[in-house]
């Protein structure tokens, strides 16, 4: 129903609208900041990160307001802590605390004291073990030119129930067009490329997640997810131009973790269409004991995390198809030729050079330079020698 | 046509030029006769009458006259052509064949008393066809040969339209001195005390012309009279019906509308809308357009009880809510009750909706077809034994595949298809003068696939018998019996392992038995029973395939009955003041076979609060609820043109719909009361003043109300309400009140008709119950989602000619409450929202107007067929209207809100309907 549901509102969305949706602010209230959020899971199987930051007006161009500086334990029923430390790296800021090793059997509570005296924390809560993800796996679709990639998993004890996944994705990719070359912009001249190390040829990018993905198996014989679906992508998408790797991270959850992250989901994807279900509060797991009126927000599980990586190749896809209109100019043969500088900044790049020829062929810089869309930094585990 | 039309144009311009060639002569080259009817009585002050139903509408007519010569000259010109011309003071008369002949012959009134007498064992005065009244005539009543004409005597009998036989519902009957009056009921029956002696009996309708029959009444007796159709080029005072109604009954916060206004009104895609009419009507809102349920007086959109002749409709539109279900071709009128519900009706708190059909035509085959934009419809009435037996069937389909067709690749809609269709039929038979059944049959169904993989249909079915007899004089009983059923089924195989199917229903079989009874001039009694049998499906989810791990699971099935006994006295107190006094005794109770939980009071259900299973064994009541609903209702008449009304009644209602979104949404699931669930209860006090004003052309409304609502379901954040087998866990119960004023000026007939509404009111919900975990906005009130305080609404309808006429609509609303993000995190890898309390903010008022044209080419009644065109434009200002407002996480770090439009733009529309 959930799916027909959605259906439903999509279709009658798009069936009225076409630009029937327009910008809108709202005038005449008064918006929210500072309200603490604390995110994270106790995991027993690795280190648990926590982020504690605050919440922004929606118009704020920030992505997190970081609380820095606060005092952050996890804590079993017995009252054993175990102490967080904080890891600054740019401007992110997160709790890491030694956490793997920790006995399944006992509850644990994540414990937060803010720099302004405090004090937070969250129920008491079980060690829920995730069964192995069973695959994942990729499913083409022909017609339309898409990829969809998938998690399979089940509990032979018919006891989870409540699943929750996240992912990193790398990805290599190259330039469209090799080359050997580049322009120094200070000296405005060519020089070749000293190593092939610095090549501008191959580079690689990586993402997270952005979706909530959660299912429930509640409604089924036996406790297994069949393609559950992660991430979907076009003909056109650079994640599958060479080699595409995802990193999954499967949780398990208890019902009410669950309700928190399926309203969640709700909230976030599905409101403001016709027959949208009206935004439903939540209520997280975490108090505030100094102030027990205070708003928190966040839900804490814990719990044992399977993960598990998958390649998978432009040529096993077989989706990606881009055309790369490069066009190529040589500024030497207008009249009067065009100088070097006006062609790096109108966004070209150098692909060759002959100075015996007096001839240089540019063309754009993202034909050119691949770091355009990515970085060389080449995750240490990627199973091909590029550079 | 085109000439006349112009010419009517520049005498609508220039009144100053016309009237400067006052007096002298009119000089006219080939016009029509209703322009010639203009002209002369600007010019001579000498009306022109015509029958309608002659060709001389389409005569073009060239005179040049004064004024002593215009009647003689008018009769050269037209004697040729078979009329004649009778000059009758002010008034010229032109009649087919033979004129008019002043005086009557001697002996009329012997000869005519001479025949009633003959057919005295029937004691009835039956009309020729053909006469639709005989000002002149006598009628006897009742037996000549009683010898006092003193006390009452009780009139009862039809009042039929002459050219189609049809009932005419709705007229008033009445006499002036005492003031006493009756109204046809939906049969067009009507049943009026009188005074013995010499009476006039006079008879005003809606789009009739006005009669007077003058009787001798010696005692009880029936008279069946035919009312003629208003030719309306004859320029006459005319009179509303309606509002004479309004001011002599004690019913208030009742609204009825004709179909052929309906018609008139213009509707997104030019469909004539039978509940979008309601939306235009005071007291009536709706959280949006395109939206299937609608709220009166603030009652939720469950509360409604909509009847389809005597059938429950549980899903009244197609296409999510974009068209009603009804074909305007085959109904009659719709009602609307929204404060004085009468005792003979009951299962909902808010309001009941009846929607009438017709008859059929007892004369002849007729029909109708028509296309428009998206739909195809069409209709055939007629008699299977004339004056007997007739029929009336009417069927719609749509043709809409197109719109998913225009829809972009990407939104994998391109192979979609949405289709409806419904079909209504109607048997109405004549057993003898006193004895009528009827058979009424509705069947609508709507589906969407919206890929391969994923489809959606609704349909409703009903079916019902009525049995319609005259006891005698005084008594008459209608019984029905019936059968009412929705269902739903979505499908999904998209994924092998979770590919399903859900289906739901809710079928009733009903029993209705109401008695009106005629006691004397004081009292008139409505009796009845009420009996419904509910068996409701609240879901099964079965696997498709042998892959499906989906495991079959089919919710137990809930049975339940609900029967009433009711009693209301329509009391006559003085001319002045009557009242109406009304008791209804509702008895429900949920059937076995049943197993449920009892929960430990004061713990919020859940697994943890169960302290004992309780099974009841199959046909045992469950759990009954009973109480009495009062139904009070009084009225106090100043004078014939100003009254005042006041009433109170309560409500009971036994089956809830559970709904998470903010419109109707076709997948949302009802529920039975049952041990758990506390059936919803209501009761509404109100006041109305009601007067008439410009010669009871312009009626005036006032009416107030407070009402409160206890026991609605409202959703727990995260509840599970599809295929949830404890959803009283998951459900809190709310308490709401509103309150209202409500004006509106009405011009029913004319030129320019329509009625203007405003409405202030304002609807709050609080959740009560502390036992149920997290309460909304802590317990406290918060306003309804379609809580909208201002509300202004104009229907106006201008008729240049008979031909052709204009149509405006416009409304215009405060903002509905909505939900809204007051501040963002980020968390899970998004940015998330922390939702204000609810319903918090509004969204921006809404405004739309519509206009539309109606042409009318061809008016002959000889004509084989009779066309209709309507061009118009919905929401002709183009406005945005809000329909939410929405945030996208996705688009960046600054969120950004938008709004969605559901019709955005100027939306141009046209249809072609032809009758036959």
């Amino acid at each position: 129903m959930k799916v027909v549901k959605l259906y439903i509102y999509t279709l009658i969305s798009a069936l009225m609208i076409n630009g029937c949706i327009t910008p809108f602010e709202p005038e005449g209230y008064a918006q929210l900041e500072n309200l603490l959020v604390i995110e994270g899971d106790i995991s027993v199987n690795e280190q648990t990160e926590i982020i504690v930051s605050r919440s922004l007006k929606l118009n704020d161009i920030s992505k997190r307001n970081y609380i820095k500086g606060a005092v952050v334990w996890v804590e079993s029923e017995l009252g054993v802590k175990f102490p967080a430390n904080q890891v600054i790296s740019g401007t992110d800021v997160k709790y890491v605390a030694n956490t793997a090793g920790l006995d399944i059997s006992k509850k644990y509570k994540l414990c937060v004291r803010t720099p302004d005296g405090k004090s937070y924390e969250s129920d008491l809560v079980p060690v829920i073990i995730s069964p192995d993800i069973d695959s994942i796996e990729f499913v083409t679709d022909t017609l339309n030119k898409r990829v969809t990639f998938y998690v399979n998993t089940h509990d032979d004890n018919n006891k989870t129930h409540y699943y929750k996944w996240s992912y990193t994705e790398d990805w290599e990719f190259t330039s469209h067009i090799y080359s050997s070359f580049e322009y120094n912009p200070l000296t405005m001249k060519i020089t070749e490329i000293p190593s092939f190390q610095k090549n501008r040829f191959y580079c690689w990018n990586k993402d997270v997640s952005k979706t909530i993905l959660a299912t429930s198996t509640t409604h089924l014989s036996s406790d297994r997810v069949y393609r559950m679906p992660l991430v979907s992508m076009g003909s056109l998408d650079l994640r599958i131009s060479v080699l595409y790797c995802i990193d999954v991270k499967q949780r398990a959850l208890s019902r009410e973790g669950y309700q928190y992250w399926e309203t969640l989901r709700k909230n976030s994807d599905q409101v403001g269409g016709i027959f949208s279900p009206q935004p439903s509060e939540m209520k997280g797991n975490i108090k505030c004991i100094t102030d027990p009126e205070e708003t928190v927000l966040g839900f804490i599980s814990a719990g044992y995390v399977s993960k598990k990586r998958f390649f998978a190749s432009k040529e096993e896809i077989g989706v990606y198809y881009n055309p790369h209109i490069c066009e190529t100019v040589i500024p030497e043969s207008f009249a009067p030729p065009v100088a070097w500088s006006t062609m790096f900044d109108t966004g070209y790049d150098v692909v060759s050079n002959s100075p015996s020829t007096n001839e240089s062929v540019w063309a754009p810089v993202a034909c050119v330079d691949c770091r355009i869309f990515g970085t060389k930094n080449k995750p240490s585990f990627w199973p091909n020698d590029h550079i | 046509m085109k000439k006349s039309l112009f010419f009517l144009c520049i005498l609508l311009i220039m009144p100053g030029l016309v009237r400067a060639q006052q007096i002298e002569r009119i000089v006219a080259n080939k016009i029509h006769i209703d322009s010639l009817a203009i002209l002369s009585n600007r010019n001579f002050g000498l009306k022109i009458y015509y029958q309608g139903n002659t060709n001389i509408d389409s005569l073009k007519l060239s005179i040049s006259s004064t004024k002593t010569s215009f009647p003689g000259d008018l009769e050269n010109v037209l004697r040729p052509e078979g009329f004649s011309v009778t000059l009758l003071g002010d008034n010229i008369f032109i009649l087919k064949g033979k004129g008019i002949v002043k005086n009557f012959p001697e002996g009329y009134f012997e000869r005519s008393n001479y025949k009633l007498n003959e057919s005295s064992d029937l004691n009835q005065a039956s009309l020729n066809e053909g006469i639709a009244k005989s000002e002149n005539k006598i009628y006897k009543i009742g037996d000549p040969n009683a010898p006092k004409k003193t006390g009452r005597a009780i009139l009862s009998g039809y009042v039929k339209d002459l050219s189609t036989g049809e009932p005419l519902i709705g007229v008033a009957v009445f006499i002036e001195n005492p003031n006493t009056s009756a109204t046809t009921d939906a049969y067009g029956f009507y049943r009026i005390p009188l005074p013995k002696g010499e009476q006039n009996l006079l008879l005003k309708g809606y789009g009739l012309e006005d009669a007077k029959l003058m009787l001798d009444v010696y005692g009880d007796g029936q008279l069946d009279i035919a009312l003629k159709e208003k030719i309306y080029s004859l320029k006459s005072v005319v009179l509303s019906a309606e509002s004479t109604h309004n001011l002599r009954s004690t019913q208030m916060g009742l609204e009825k509308v004709r179909i052929d206004r309906i018609k008139h009104v213009p509707a997104a895609f030019g469909e004539a809308d039978v509940m979008k009419i309601v939306l235009t009507l005071p007291g009536v809102k709706t959280v949006g357009e395109a939206s299937g349920g609608f709220n009166v007086r603030g009652g939720a959109t469950d509360q409604n009880l909509i009847l389809f002749n005597e059938g429950t409709i549980y899903n009244p539109t197609h296409l999510f809510g974009l068209f009603s279900a009804f074909n305007a071709d085959i109904v009659n009128d719709i009602e609307l009750y929204k404060s004085t519900i009468p005792a003979r009706y009951g299962g909902r708190i808010s309001s009941v909706l009846e929607i009438n059909s017709r008859d059929g035509n007892s004369k002849k085959i007729t029909g109708s077809a028509g296309i428009g934009l998206l739909t195809g419809k069409f209709h055939l009435e007629g008699p299977i034994i004339k004056n007997k037996t007739n029929f009336i069937i009417g069927a719609r389909t749509t043709y809409s595949d197109w719109i998913l067709g225009m829809l972009p690749e990407s939104s994998g809609y391109k192979n979609g298809t949405a289709a409806f269709h419904d079909v209504t039929a109607g048997i109405s038979h004549k057993i003898d003068s006193k004895n009528t059944l009827y058979l009424n049959a509705y069947y609508s169904k709507d589906g969407f696939k919206f890929n391969t993989d994923t489809s959606f249909y609704y349909q409703n079915l009903n079916a019902s018998l009525k049995w319609r007899s005259l006891i005698n004089e005084h008594h008459n009983l209608v019984i029905s019996a019936g059968y009412d059923h929705y269902n739903y089924k979505t499908s999904d195989v998209g994924n092998a392992v979770n590919a399903y199917s859900m289906n739901f229903a809710i079928k009733q079989i009903f029993l209705k038995a109401n008695f009106n009874w005629l006691i004397n001039e004081k009292h008139s009694l409505n009796y009845g029973l009420n009996s419904v049998f509910y068996q409701l499906n609240p879901g099964s989810l079965l696997p498709i395939g042998d892959e499906s791990l989906v495991i079959p699971k089919i919710l137990s099935v809930e049975r339940a009955t609900e029967s009433a006994l009711y009693l209301s006295d329509n009391w006559s107190i003085s001319d002045k003041l009557s009242l109406d006094l009304g008791l209804r005794y509702s008895y429900y109770t949920a059937l076995g076979e049943k197993t449920y939980y009892k929960y430990f009071a004061g713990e919020p259900r859940s697994e943890l609060s169960i302290i004992d299973t309780v099974t009841v064994g199959a046909g045992k009541f469950v759990k009954p609820y009973h109480g009495p609903e009062f139904r009070i209702s009084a009225r106090y008449a100043f004078n014939n043109d100003f009254s005042f009304k006041i009433g109170f009644n309560s409500m009971r209602q036994n089956i809830h719909m559970l709904s998470n979104t903010t419109a109707i949404s076709p997948t949302d699931t009802w529920k039975l009361s049952d041990a758990n669930i506390v059936p919803q209860s209501g009761w509404q006090t109100a006041f109305g003043l009601y007067g008439n004003t410009f010669g009871q052309r312009i009626e005036l409304s006032l009416e107030g109300y407070y009402k409160e609502m206890y026991n609605y379901l409202d959703y727990k954040s995260g509840a599970i309400l599809n295929m949830n087998e404890y959803i009283e866990r998951d459900v809190v119960e709310t308490n709401g009140k509103a309150y209202g004023i409500e004006f509106m000026v009405k011009k029913p007939l004319g030129k320019l008709n329509g009625w203007m509404a405003y409405t202030y009111s304002k609807t709050m919900l609080q959740q009560t119950v502390k036992d149920q975990g997290a309460l909304i906005n802590n317990g406290d009130w918060y306003p309804a989602s379609y809580d909208k305080p201002h509300d202004l609404k104009i229907i106006a309808n201008y008729k240049f000619t008979q031909r052709f006429s204009i149509s405006l609509n416009v409304d215009y609303s405060t903002g509905r409450p909505v939900t809204i993000p007051l501040s963002k995190y980020y968390y899970g890898n998004g940015y998330r929202l922390f939702y204000s309390d609810r319903n918090a903010y509004r969204i921006p008022d809404y405004f739309r107007m519509d206009f539309a044209i109606n042409i009318e080419p061809s008016h002959n009644l000889k004509l084989l067929t009779h066309s209709t065109i309507t061009l118009g434009v919905y929401n002709l200002t183009g406005r945005k209207n809000a329909y939410s407002i929405y945030y996208d996480t996705n688009s960046g770090t600054k969120i950004q809100g938008y709004k969605l439009s559901i019709f955005g733009a100027p939306i141009p529309y046209i249809t072609y309907n032809i009758k036959f």
